[in-house]
């Protein structure tokens, strides 16, 4: 609420997509800080939130209802893409749950606001090949993690 | 082991079910690095103890069930929880930290309908409050981007882009459909929208899934002030964000899709001159 219109500065567009962790030399150390109450089973490791072709990756096991393992939910497609949870579980309880993959680009329709608000400008946004350091857009969640995640939930007997 | 100035230093942390990315530039030590980056991912797991609705035994989860007062609560609880209350105030009811029936229905455990959710604004406030062990890098220029809110510090200015509101998933490598540069004094930046989380963000006034915009993004000095408005706005739609504007907050809010491509935004006086 604070902002200042002079000190924000702007990018020129037209320059290679290069962004996230592909920009970053590759000897850099990466860590893969897990919660403490992490089991150790997760796949973290790289740099992506989500990778969608590790899907079939089995999980650390763990029988149902035991209370402890690594569980994974069932793979969850809508026109979102698709979505896949996996939930650690220690002593019947869940202490870990994260995207094994988490959707795919697609369209959607969306109602148009017919609301005006004299102070505002119009804008037309196109996608473009910004050169970016990061992206801001809405928290990586998704129904169809969440649905896979109450799967995880049943598989593991909670 | 010391690394040269012009280096860029990248973690991907894994907390909350998000991921988090710390970047630096000019780091002088990067073994002092490296354990200013732990202490700050540590911060973040312990907010997720606290916080966490994902199970019943949390501080927050204790009193979202009414098994545990907000008085007897830790101090943490009870500060995010006044804070989501001054938030509620100053955006005149829209951002509105309380749990809604259909997202109840998503967590594992039954709480009910009603009862105190902070979870819009636990992350920026938990990254908030980390950013403190960063400092210990002193590192020259320094960015955090907390699975979509971005947060700068130090000298340079770090381009950020708009992720397309369609999107869902993690951004990058995508093609942006904007780009802010972060720096002096503006620092921060926050996204809320749709299409990640469908109908995860509530209008207070109707109580039906805030469907105003697709996506909203706020540019300030202050991440959790970007967070809340750009929450707020999503939720509250046109007039809130009549009510942004009169607070002099910097927002773009993209109304529709186009049909024949890209969208259509609205920028409020104080939203950075794009063809700059």
């Amino acid at each position: 609420m604070r902002a200042s219109r002079t000190a924000v500065v702007v990018a020129g567009s037209a320059a290679i997509l290069g962004v996230g962790y592909a920009t970053a030399p590759k000897d850099l150390p990466t860590l893969d800080l897990a919660e403490p109450g992490d089991s150790g089973s997760g796949d973290a490791g790289s740099g992506e939130a989500t990778d969608p072709g590790d899907t079939a990756d089995a999980g650390g096991g763990g029988s149902a209802g035991s209370g402890s393992g690594t569980f994974d939910g069932p793979v969850v497609t809508n026109i979102r893409g698709d979505f896949q949870a996996r939930i650690v579980v220690e002593g019947g309880t869940v202490v870990s749950v994260e995207a094994l993959a988490a959707g795919t680009s697609a369209a959607e329709s969306q109602i148009i606001n017919s609301e005006a608000i004299p102070a505002l400008t119009q804008r037309v946004l196109e996608a473009q090949d910004w050169d970016v350091d990061a992206y801001s857009g809405a928290s990586y969640t998704s129904p169809g993690f969440l649905e896979s995640v109450q799967g995880a939930f049943e598989e593991a007997g909670l | 082991m010391s690394s040269s100035v012009d280096d860029e230093l990248v973690w991907t942390i894994h907390v909350m079910a998000m991921p988090f990315t710390v970047r630096m530039r000019g780091v002088p030590d990067r073994d002092v690095a490296e354990r200013a980056v732990r202490a700050f991912a540590d911060d973040l797991a312990d907010a997720d103890l606290l916080f966490s609705l994902w199970r019943p035994d949390t501080p927050m989860a204790q009193v979202a069930l009414g098994t545990g007062s907000v008085e007897d609560a830790p101090r943490e609880i009870r500060e995010v929880l006044a804070l989501a209350e001054e938030w509620r105030a100053h955006t005149g009811g829209a951002f509105d930290a309380r749990l809604r029936r259909r997202a109840a229905a998503r967590l594992p455990v039954e709480y009910p309908e009603g009862a105190p959710d902070p979870t819009g604004i636990v992350k920026t406030w938990a990254v908030a409050r980390a950013l403190a062990h960063l400092e210990e890098a002193a590192a020259r220029s320094w960015m955090v981007d907390a699975a979509g809110d971005v947060c700068v510090g130090g000298e340079g200015v770090w381009t950020v882009g708009i992720a397309d509101p369609t999107l869902v998933g993690d951004p990058h490598g995508s093609r942006p459909v904007g780009a802010v540069g972060l720096g002096h004094p503006a620092r921060a930046m926050a996204t809320s929208g749709v299409a990640q989380a469908r109908d995860h963000v509530w209008d207070p006034e109707t109580g039906e899934p805030a469907r105003h915009y697709l996506q909203v993004t706020v540019v300030g000095d202050d991440l959790i002030a970007c967070d809340a408005w750009a929450t707020a706005i999503v939720a509250g739609g046109p007039r809130t964000l009549a009510s942004a504007v009169e607070h002099g907050v910097a927002a773009l809010a993209i109304t529709a899709e186009r049909s024949g491509g890209g969208f259509e935004a609205v920028v409020t006086p104080a939203w950075p001159d794009e063809d700059a």
